[in-house]
């Protein structure tokens, strides 16, 4: 999944209020698409009640 | 002499002092003497509070005159990695923006060595803010390789290891949220923990990222790490993530020399196809001195670490934004170039990718028990997959680009998804380079099962003496000292 640079660039500006510079936007819109595109690929995996706490649970159950 | 005392291991040295043999005053002033020789060439202080050691030395020998003997690490040396809080003392956390900061409160696995009776020497270096497995650091100097000095130390615990390794203290602590206290202990010879998620407190450490950050010790046996797990592991009101799962007692860890009947886990040869062939041998070596001891070694599955990989960075950067989002506005300028980029990429990641990487961890961890630990109760895995890199091939403040941002991440390539899944693993020193760098061997347990990770090293320490091996201070100063006294 392709993020655009422009998008780094509004989402620094309006929703985190912080500076950004045309080439370092470009960089970051490779990585997020990168981490983007992990959790997407893997989100059928998962149940709209699979909660996060849910990990310790998970290891507490599993202990030895 | 003193400098013998030096050399001893934690669990010795604190049965001396115990038994009356030595005094925590002559350890003490040991370690010091220690410390003034290798800080030039090391770089692994940040702050060195010598006459306060001396002090609570001193009081320490008085109390045991007196029969009062406070734990087991009563006026034994140690020194931490400089992101642990004490109260009324400055914290930097290896960065510019914290250098002036003063804790106001203590954390709790440092209340607990202190009730345990431990003497506390000063603060280690670290990478800035805990972001990086190299232990370069343009704030308060690069932390060198106690094996050779323009080698990289490891990092983020870059002076836990490195103060271990050089027997300047008898054991630190660390802390893990990728490579951490695995890496700095696998490229100083020294035996490093991470304990399960929940087992130790993080409250009062800063943070690199809560959902991932690991607390453990650093020490030159299993043994020794197995006694500092025991004094700093346990439930604490104040972190609501800590088990109150309690931990076998010390002396059933370690039952006798032999592994028989324990099954250990290798992944198959495509995992470790990208193995250096040195550190191959090591660890084919490694393996069958286990197999001699009596473990029954059997192929497992192993899954893809990329997911793995990337869910864990999807929340490593996530939250490190968050902790650091106001300082990236304001004093962007105080942050070395190659940690702030580490951290920017969470400004952007959606709150509902954030999430669902927490949630894809859970179940990315369920299959990993299934599929992977099963049928074993251990795995056993490479830790750095190559030798030892030097300072200058990893400095990526100085040099960048994509050679070697690629030596830098294969560092952790076998660590970082440990972290993703909270199962314990530890570092054991298993051989050395051509070129006289150590090399270390990784074993994953079962959640909570961090004495089935201990029993199996010591076991291996047992009859090997690659943690035995003291370096030797080799060169001029490597740079000048930055130590705050």
């Amino acid at each position: 999944m392709h993020v655009a640079p422009d998008l780094i660039e509004q989402i620094a500006q309006q929703l985190q209020q912080i500076a950004i510079d045309p080439a370092r936007a470009r960089e970051l819109a490779i990585e997020v698409s990168r981490l983007n595109s992990a959790v997407l690929g893997a989100i059928d995996n998962i149940n709209f009640d699979d909660e996060p706490a849910a990990f310790r649970a998970l290891l507490e159950r599993h202990s030895r | 002499m003193s400098l013998d005392l030096a050399l001893m291991d934690l669990s010795e040295v604190a049965s001396a002092i115990a038994g009356g043999h030595t005094s925590s005053v002559a350890v003490t002033e040991a370690c010091l003497r220690r410390i003034h020789e290798w800080q030039p060439a090391l770089n692994c202080f940040i702050r060195l509070d010598e006459d306060a050691a001396l002090q609570t030395a001193r009081e320490r020998d008085r109390e045991l005159a007196r029969g009062n003997r406070r734990g087991c690490l009563h006026g034994v040396p140690l020194a931490h990695k400089d992101l642990f809080y004490r109260a009324g003392r400055i914290s930097t956390a290896g960065s510019q923006i914290l250098r002036t900061q003063t804790a106001s409160v203590t954390a709790t696995v440092l209340q607990k060595l202190d009730d345990a009776g431990a003497i506390d020497l000063g603060t280690l270096n670290m990478s800035e803010f805990a972001a990086g497995p190299t232990g370069h650091n343009v704030h308060f100097g690069n932390c060198h390789n106690t094996f050779d000095q323009d080698h990289v130390a490891g990092g983020s615990s870059s002076g836990s290891a490195a103060a271990v390794a050089a027997r300047l203290v008898f054991g630190a602590l660390g802390t893990d949220t990728g490579a951490s206290i695995r890496v700095p202990a696998a490229v100083n010879g020294v035996t490093g923990l991470k304990p399960t998620y929940g087992r130790v407190s993080r409250y009062g450490v800063f943070p690199r990222s809560w959902s991932l950050d690991h607390v453990g010790p650093l020490a030159r046996t299993a043994r020794d790490c197995a006694l500092l797990l025991q004094v700093i592991a346990g439930r604490d009101p104040h972190d609501s993530t800590t088990s109150d799962r309690s931990l076998q007692p010390l002396e059933s860890f370690f039952d006798g020399n032999r592994l028989d009947g324990l099954r250990i886990g290798v992944p198959e040869d495509a995992v470790l196809g990208e193995v250096h062939a040195e550190i191959a041998a090591a660890l084919s070596e490694a393996r069958k001195t286990l197999e001699r001891l009596g473990a029954k070694i059997r192929t497992v599955p192993f899954p893809d670490p990329k997911p793995l990989y990337f869910v864990a960075e999807t929340l490593i950067k996530s939250e490190s934004a968050a902790i650091h989002r106001k300082w990236l506005n304001t004093r962007k300028q105080d942050y070395a170039a190659h940690v702030r980029v580490r951290i920017e990429a969470g400004l952007y990641v959606p709150a509902t990718q954030y999430i669902d990487a927490l949630r894809l961890r859970t179940l990315l961890t369920e299959r990993f028990l299934h599929q992977t630990m099963a049928e074993i109760d251990l795995l056993y895995l490479p830790l750095v997959p190559f030798p030892v890199p030097t300072i200058a091939e990893t400095d990526v403040e100085q040099k960048g680009g994509e050679e070697v941002l690629g030596v830098v991440g294969r560092m952790t390539q076998f660590t970082r998804p440990i972290n993703l899944l909270g199962l314990p693993a530890l570092s054991v020193p298993c051989g050395f380079c051509s070129k006289g760098l150590p090399i270390a061997f990784q074993l994953v347990g079962h959640p909570f099962d961090e004495a089935a990770l201990l029993r199996a090293a010591d076991a291996f320490q047992q009859v090997t003496d690659y943690h035995r091996r003291v370096p030797v201070l080799r060169s001029a100063p490597a740079q000048s000292s930055t130590v705050a006294r």
